[in-house]
């Protein structure tokens, strides 16, 4: 892992972003704009059906124009790098379970990260939630991890697939860390 | 009565600009940001990707859309 070391005996466990529906919502602008220039066409040939004069402009504005397909390229390269930095930022921003913790590692922007990670002997609760529709149907949902500390703080997995096996795995990890710490005391004390 | 409309009067610097020149600059410029934009991108992807099998495809992909759609950007141009 570039962005942290594993301890000894750590393992990782699970990598989770979030759900393909997140995804798409963050790329569907794009999709939307990409036909804007198209709207934007029949938009003026309604308006040149009331001015006659500016017909010879609309017939410019088709594909067979290099002037137009230079606008139009020009725009849907922009659109596809946008799109293509959203991907990036959707896959980039994850959070790692070990046997030890959880790690959020989240990408701001380019040249931007952040890396958090909470210690899963420090949980105190594990909330989901799934609200809405599309979540319901689709599965994906937030989870809310409490840890304990002067400052207690609320750590968040949101819109990530199959929240309550994800509650699930991290108390079963909590339960296993007790199980070790409880062998370890006892057999301090034989 | 109303006045004809004259043209804007082009400023002195590009006077004399040839505009195939001027489009090839603008064109070079973004082509320049387009790059720099992927080398970063490309940077993120294999350092901070995990090794992941996803990253080489995602790039391999973004460079071969970018390739198709500045082609038929740059088709039929003047230039």
């Amino acid at each position: 892992m570039e962005e942290f070391q594993l301890e000894e005996g750590e393992r990782v466990i699970r990598t989770v972003r979030k759900h393909w529906f997140a995804l798409l919502l963050s790329l569907l602008p794009y999709a939307l704009l990409a036909f804007l220039p198209t709207l934007l066409i029949s938009f003026l040939t309604g308006m040149a059906a009331a001015n006659p004069g500016t017909a010879p402009l609309l017939q410019s504005l088709t594909p067979g124009n290099p002037w137009f397909r230079l606008f139009l390229g020009l725009w849907w390269l922009s659109l596809w790098i946008g799109a293509f930095t959203s991907f990036t930022q959707y896959y980039l921003n994850h959070w790692v379970i070990t046997t030890l913790r959880i790690v959020r590692i989240r990408q701001h922007g380019f040249f931007a990260r952040e890396v958090a990670s909470f210690h899963l002997i420090r949980v105190q609760d594990v909330t989901t939630e799934v609200n809405g529709i599309f979540a319901d149907l689709l599965g994906y949902g937030h989870v809310r991890v409490q840890t304990a500390g002067t400052a207690s703080k609320n750590f968040v997995m949101d819109g990530i697939d199959d929240p309550q096996g994800m509650r699930d795995l991290i108390m079963s990890e909590i339960a296993a860390q007790y199980r070790d710490k409880s062998a370890t005391f006892i057999g301090m004390h034989t | 009565m109303q006045e004809p409309l004259n043209p804007l009067p082009v400023p002195a610097f590009l006077a004399g600009a040839n505009v195939q020149s001027v489009i090839s600059i603008i064109l070079l410029a973004l082509a320049a940001v387009w790059l720099v934009y992927t080398v970063v991108s490309a940077y993120h992807w294999l350092r901070y990707g995990h090794r992941s099998a996803v990253a080489i495809p995602a790039l391999i992909t973004h460079v071969a859309v970018s390739w198709l759609l500045a082609s038929y950007a740059g088709s039929g141009l003047p230039l």
